[in-house]
Order: C-alpha cells, then sequence, then structure tokens
C-alpha cells in the first residue's frame, strides 16, 4: 500500500473518525483505524461497534492495499503536521512509513482483515435535508439528554416523522431530548415520503459527531439519512456514518408539554443570560438553585450560598398575566437553552410554583424548551 | 481575652451506666458489647476490666481470654442516650454554648459566665458533682485556653479527674507529655513523628515549622506546627446548631465471613435502604455513593462514584453501590455511603412516575416512623435481618449526628431565661 495525501486532507480526515475511537475498550482492536487504498483513492474508517464512519481521504494512490493503524498514534502525528504532502507507504516488515518534510515513522500496523465490517443497512427508509438545518436541530436539542447510564433511552435523541396533529404545529420532523428535568424539542418541515413515520431514537453521541462533522465543512449541501429497525446511517458528501438505534419506549413527551402558562415573561436573551451567568457564581455553591421572582415588570434573579453571599439581579421584562411569580430553577438548565437560541428576545412562561417553566424565542418558531423548577424550603 | 473552654469526658460511659443500674456489676470487670455470639465486640469496658489489658473494639473472644471472668453486658442504647441528654441538660445550665462532641464527650465555653458559679474550677466541680448523685458516674474535666489544651487537660486525669491547664503554664506543664494524646494525631501520625524523633509535645514545640510542613504537606504539616504550640480552635459550636452533614452511611459487620454475593447484596441494599430512610429524614439528597467491603481487621477496600442526579432513594443507592463492588474474597464488613448532600431540595421531575415513587417513598416512612422500622420493607431484604443491633459501637463512633437529633428537646438557656 503506498499513498500520498495533503495535509489538509488528511487533518480534517483524521479529526472527523478520531472521536468515535475508544483506547478504553476491552477489544484492543477498536483503537485502531482502516486505510483502504485502492485504485479511486483511500478510505479511512473507525468503528467503535457502536458507531462506525468511513469517509475518503483525497489522495493520490500508488500501491493498492489495506492495513490498521493505530489511532492514537496517527491522530497525535497529524495534529502536529507542517504544511506539505505526507507519504504513506507499507513495508515487508509490517510497518507503515509516513514521511513529510525531514520526518520519518515507522508505526506498527494489525492486518485489516481484523477490522469489525461497517454494516451497510439495507435502504428501508430514506430522506434529505439541508445538513446545516439538521446540525442546528442537533444543536438545540442534544444538550438535554441524560449523561446517565441509569435512563438508557434518555441518553438518545427522539427523531419523530410526521406531523403532530397539534393545531399550529406543521412541522413534520421533529427532535426531542429530555433527561427527565428538561425537554428540548425542535421542530421543522421538510420533504418526506408519507410512508416515513414513528420515531426512533438515536445515540446523542453519534448525532453529535455527525453535528462536528457537518459544521467543520463551510459549503452548503444535503445529509442522506437511511434508517431501519435497529441501524441508522447518515450520508453527508464523503462521510458515511452509521449507529445503532436504541431500542426502548421514549417516555411520552406530549403528557409533559404544559399547558397554557399562567404568566409570560419577555426579556431580553442576553440580558438574561449574563444575569444568569453571573448568579450562577453565586448559586454554584447551592446546587445552582436561582430564584426567579418577579415583581412588576422587573425579573429578579436571587441566589445565595451560606459562607459564599447572595446576588440579586435585576432583568426589565414585558410581563402578560400574573405580576407576581415566584419560582426556583437550575440555572444551569436555564442557561443552557439561552445558549442555543438565536433570537434577541425570549418569552418565558411560568405557571404556578411548583409547575413547569417554558422557554422560547419571541417569534412563532419551532423550539420549545420546558425545565422543571426545584421544591425549595420556602416553596414547600 | 483568654478563653476558658471546658472539656467533659464521662468514664467508661457504656460501662459505668450499667455498673451504676446494676450495682452487682458495681468494682467487677464488665464488657458492653453485642453479647457473646461469635465475632462480637467490646464496645466499651468498665475500669476493672481495663485492668486486665480489655480495650474498646476488641472482639469479645480475646477479651475474654484476657480476662475469664469478664462479664458480657448487652448494650442498650436507648439509656445512653437518655442519660447523655440529661448531662447535656445539666452543661446547659452553665453556659448556651454546649458543643457536643460524641455521646459521652462535650465542650463549653465558659469565658463568660464563670464568674457566677465561682470560677472555672468550681463550676467543673458542681457539675462532677450534680453527674454523680444524679447517676453515680464519674467523669474527667479538662479547662483550657482552647479546645486542644481542654481536651488534652482531660486526658491526663483519668477517671474522675480535673485538671486545669492556663495559657501561662504551656506548654511546660505539658512539654513531657506524648504527642498521641493530642487530639488529631492518629496512630499512623504518631508513628511518622517518632520517625522524626518527636515524642512529646515539647518535642513538636520545638520542631521546626517548614519541616513539619515539608513532612505533612501544606494543611496538615501546618496544623500539627500549631498544635506544637498549643494553639486550637476555641470557638465552641453549640449543640443547637444545625451543621451540615457532610455523609450519611451506615456499615454492618457480618457474623461471619462469606463469599456468597446474594447474602452480602442483601446486607448492602439493607444498609442502602438505612441510608435512604436517614436522607429523608433529615432532608438530604447525594450525588455520591460510597461502597465498602472488608475483612473485618483492618483491611477495607472502598469505591465511590458521582452520579448525574441527587438521590435519596434506597434502592437507587444500593444500584450504585452495588455497582461498585466486585465481591472476590470472603468479606466481613458492609459499608454503604452517601456524599455530595444537598439539604431541603427537590428537583422536580417531569415524568409523573418518577413523582409518583417519591410520594410512594413518604407513604412508607410515614408508615415507618409510626410504626418501627421496616414495617413495610422491600421483600428483597426480609430475610436479612442484621443481627445484633448495628447500634451496638464505642461511644466515640456512635454517630453524633443521631445524638444530636436526639437533644433536639433541649431549650438554649438564652430562651428559657427570655420566658
Amino acid at each position: 500500500m503506498e499513498f500520498t495525501c495533503e495535509k489538509k486532507y488528511l487533518q480534517s480526515g483524521v479529526s472527523s473518525v478520531e472521536k468515535i475511537v475508544t483506547t478504553r475498550s476491552t477489544l484492543p482492536i477498536i483503537g485502531y483505524l482502516l486505510l483502504e487504498a485502492k485504485k479511486n483513492g483511500v478510505k479511512l474508517s473507525a468503528n467503535n461497534l457502536e458507531i462506525g464512519i468511513e469517509l475518503a481521504l483525497n489522495s493520490k494512490v500508488e500501491k493498492e492495499g489495506a492495513i490498521l493503524v493505530p489511532a492514537k498514534t496517527i491522530a497525535g502525528i497529524v495534529a502536529k503536521l507542517p504544511d506539505t504532502k505526507v507519504s504513506f507507504k507499507l513495508n515487508e516488515k509490517g510497518l507503515i512509513n509516513i514521511a513529510f518534510g525531514r520526518s520519518n515513522f515507522n508505526v506498527h500496523t494489525l492486518p485489516a482483515d481484523e477490522f469489525p465490517v461497517l454494516p451497510k443497512i439495507k435502504a428501508d427508509k430514506s430522506f434529505s435535508l439541508s445538513a446545516k438545518l439538521f446540525a442546528a436541530m442537533i444543536k438545540q436539542t442534544i444538550f438535554s439528554v441524560s449523561s446517565s447510564d441509569d435512563k438508557h433511552v434518555l441518553t438518545g435523541v427522539l427523531l419523530e416523522f410526521g406531523k403532530s396533529g397539534r393545531a399550529g404545529d406543521s412541522a413534520n420532523f421533529r427532535m426531542i431530548a429530555t433527561d427527565g428535568y428538561r425537554l428540548a424539542k425542535r421542530g421543522e418541515v421538510i420533504e418526506l415520503a408519507d410512508e416515513i413515520k414513528g420515531s426512533i431514537i438515536v445515540p446523542a453521541k453519534a448525532l453529535q459527531e455527525i453535528a462536528r462533522i457537518i459544521e467543520l465543512d463551510k459549503e452548503e449541501a444535503e445529509i442522506v439519512i437511511t434508517f431501519s429497525a435497529d441501524q441508522i446511517a447518515f450520508s453527508f458528501k464523503d462521510v458515511y456514518l452509521v449507529s445503532r438505534i436504541i431500542q426502548g419506549q421514549f417516555p411520552d413527551y406530549r403528557q409533559v408539554l404544559p399547558k397554557k402558562g399562567v404568566t409570560k415573561v419577555l426579556v431580553s436573551r442576553k440580558a438574561l443570560l449574563d444575569s444568569a451567568e453571573r448568579a450562577t457564581v453565586i448559586a454554584s455553591g447551592s446546587a445552582n438553585v436561582v430564584r426567579f421572582d418577579l415583581k412588576e415588570n422587573k425579573l429578579h434573579l436571587f441566589a445565595s450560598t451560606p459562607d459564599i453571599g447572595t446576588v440579586d439581579e435585576i432583568i426589565d421584562a414585558e410581563v402578560t398575566g400574573q405580576n407576581k411569580v415566584q419560582v426556583a430553577f437550575n440555572i444551569r438548565l436555564v442557561t443552557d437553552v439561552l445558549k442555543v437560541l438565536e433570537n434577541e428576545k425570549v418569552i418565558i412562561e411560568l405557571s404556578e410554583s411548583l409547575g413547569p417553566g417554558l422557554i422560547r424565542g419571541d417569534t412563532e418558531g419551532q423550539y420549545l424548551y420546558i425545565v422543571m423548577p426545584i421544591r425549595t424550603q420556602e416553596a414547600a | 481575652m483568654e478563653k476558658t473552654i471546658l472539656h467533659l469526658d464521662m468514664n467508661s460511659f457504656f460501662a459505668s451506666v450499667e455498673q451504676a443500674a446494676n450495682p452487682n456489676l458495681l468494682g467487677k470487670p464488665i464488657a458492653v458489647g453485642g453479647g457473646i455470639k461469635k465475632g462480637s465486640v467490646v464496645a466499651a469496658c468498665s475500669i476493672e476490666a481495663k485492668a486486665f489489658g480489655v480495650k474498646n473494639a476488641m472482639s469479645t473472644w480475646k477479651a475474654r481470654k484476657l480476662c475469664p471472668h469478664l462479664i458480657v453486658v448487652i448494650g442498650d442504647m436507648t439509656k445512653y442516650i437518655y442519660i447523655s441528654k440529661i448531662i447535656t441538660k445539666m452543661m446547659v445550665d452553665y453556659t448556651d454554648l454546649v458543643e457536643v462532641f460524641s455521646i459521652d464527650e462535650a465542650f463549653m465555653d465558659i469565658t463568660k459566665t464563670q464568674d457566677r458559679f465561682g470560677g472555672a474550677i468550681e463550676l467543673a466541680k458542681d457539675i462532677k458533682r450534680r453527674i454523680k448523685e444524679r447517676f453515680k458516674l464519674t467523669c474527667s474535666i479538662g479547662i483550657g485556653p482552647n479546645k486542644l489544651i481542654a481536651k488534652l487537660a482531660g486526658e491526663l486525669q483519668k477517671p474522675d479527674g480535673l485538671v486545669v491547664l492556663r495559657e501561662k503554664d504551656l506548654p511546660t506543664k505539658i512539654k513531657d507529655v506524648q504527642v498521641k494524646e493530642l487530639c488529631g494525631v492518629g496512630r499512623k501520625t504518631e508513628e511518622y513523628l517518632r520517625l522524626l524523633g518527636v515524642r512529646t509535645i515539647g518535642n513538636l514545640n520545638s520542631y521546626p515549622r517548614e519541616k513539619l510542613v515539608k513532612s505533612f504537606g501544606m494543611a496538615y504539616g501546618e496544623q500539627l506546627w500549631q498544635m506544637g504550640q498549643c494553639h486550637g480552635a476555641s470557638e465552641v459550636r453549640p449543640y443547637f446548631y444545625e451543621t451540615q452533614a457532610k455523609s450519611i452511611g451506615h456499615s454492618y459487620t457480618l457474623p461471619k465471613l462469606t463469599s456468597n454475593t446474594e447474602e452480602i447484596n442483601g446486607y448492602l441494599l439493607r444498609l442502602s435502604e438505612q441510608v435512604g430512610r436517614r436522607l429523608r429524614r433529615e432532608n438530604y439528597k447525594g450525588n455520591v455513593v460510597c461502597a465498602s467491603i472488608g475483612t473485618g481487621d483492618d483491611k477495607t477496600s472502598s469505591h465511590q462514584k458521582k452520579i448525574k442526579d441527587f438521590i435519596n432513594d434506597g434502592y437507587q443507592i444500593f444500584k450504585v453501590a452495588k455497582s461498585l463492588l466486585a465481591i472476590t474474597n470472603k468479606i466481613r464488613f458492609v459499608s454503604v455511603s452517601v456524599s455530595g448532600l444537598l439539604h431541603q431540595l427537590d428537583q422536580i421531575s417531569l415524568f409523573s412516575h418518577v413523582e409518583n415513587q417519591k410520594k410512594v417513598l413518604a407513604a412508607v416512612d410515614k408508615v415507618n416512623d409510626r410504626f418501627g422500622e421496616f414495617t413495610i420493607e422491600r421483600a428483597a431484604i426480609m430475610s436479612t435481618g442484621l443481627q445484633g443491633k448495628t447500634g451496638m459501637v464505642p461511644p466515640k463512633l456512635y454517630g453524633l449526628r443521631n445524638f444530636k437529633m436526639e437533644l433536639r428537646g433541649i431549650e438554649p438557656l438564652t430562651s428559657r431565661m427570655q420566658i
């Protein structure tokens, strides 16, 4: 096997696949990358048995062949490359020679046939949409997934197809993520064949990786998504990522969508985010509890920690409905959503003090975020 | 102004209470513990038993070997708690600033009130007299400018001691006292200090500060140096102050060595349920679970894990604790604790099944409050009744928070005077 590749292609290729690699696996082969050189180009793959990815490396092939290279070593070398061409050449001893400028590496390899084959999905159901839009949807929901192994289904994002049937909701494709304490939902209208219905749960890690790859790419392109009962594949330009689907019952999120809130508060997103982040300085000492206190068109954020101090942030607000509400939230759950919203102003809808809070942009959009309050001593 | 701190330590508390309660035991070597069953330990022993070399936390079997006519009395916590509570009440007659240090030990800050009682020594004598009259019990009292020295002074004369160390006596009067007598110098530290040639408080007093910091690290080295200079905290935290718990845990010593995972998991679940129950009772939730197992001697292995959610449900605690332990050898000791505690906070869940589970636990707690622990319990732990109550531990190890809960009814002096 012998080929040369430009630094920029090599770097973007390796950085796209390396996050998949886990070195802590009991199966050592998972820590390797597969390099396959064929006449028409080089293919780079990684597979951790949960998620597999392959992409084309724009390169000039001198001699065909396939070999496994240790991911960590290759990533280390590639991270420090000068702006030059890199040549890869496999010698008789099974070492791969990586040469550029005046550098010369010889790295041990493993035979390619031991690598787990990346499954190709039988094209069951398939649809496509703008990759940038897809990445934006992921970004607005993925932070709400649970990181607890205990709640397996909640470690994934629910992809739901078809109209919801709710009045005023035209979306036919939705992403929903929740960790049990907050829930993010983003809808969109896309071109979707009628036979695509129901929902699937996709591991957050797979979506996170595909979103990262899309964001690395400056150009606008389509992403093609194909799924069967137990696997989902994403094709974006030269990249092919396949992941298993999480089996299980996602909780019925519709039941938790609050009915009309009692109070609507319109505030500047930036002002609220800045205040919330300042309040966190104090609140971080007491489980991030911040009390939202509504008084005469002013929203107060109040936090206190014994031995540290207190903070009272005042934000101008336009209030409709009941003008006196007091409710405590984990402030991190609030700042999380303020960071991914793009609107200049946001609406917070509050009900009673132990009911859910709802946060969304001020324009009628397809985004909705629900956060549950904290029962504190005063509220109890 | 020089403070006057008084330290009171009940002499052989559990054993003396038993002797006072049963005159037949007076003057005889007795041990209070879980009984004479194989594996039970001496929680406390009388002065007469100590003369034979019997020590607290020793196995009953070994104690009986040292002292064949040792009388083993089954411990009765309610009795000890009752008496300790009354003694605390007596102390509060002299000052509000009574800090309960353990079930048989307390500090008092008598700086401002001693004159009313004829000075520190008269005040101390008065307490000793009242305790003796009421319960036929003796105690050792130490008086010093801070808690460290007061406690040390108390250690110097046992039983029935009264020792006063003034600022001007320091360190001369205690220069020949062994460093291990200082509260905060454990066995390991003592050994290490001995290697450095430091055996007495006098040695420690003249030992260079930098060298202590170099050997023991910034924090502990500095603390040791301060101790050598006879400096110590003098702030007495009154018993009615709510102290924030750092962790809540329970442990159990099994009747015999075992590697039967089913049996061990049974104990683990029961302990987890107890921890959950206490967390709920004291209104805490925690997100760090620690589980330990041991062979019964000094060797224990502990593992802990920080989890995403703050929990107080015994079963959830059990699931984490179980995942932490790998039983490879026979063990005799299990413990479970939860830390990373938050007080009075409850993140409400989006999902009704989670909120319903909280209601179920609250209902079970209510029943158990009314009809006794484990009136309602998980079927899985019905077969793993912990033999010999877990409560029988040496007085110093008895959970201080448990005891403080008992003290809730005692009105501080100031509020009594307002009435």
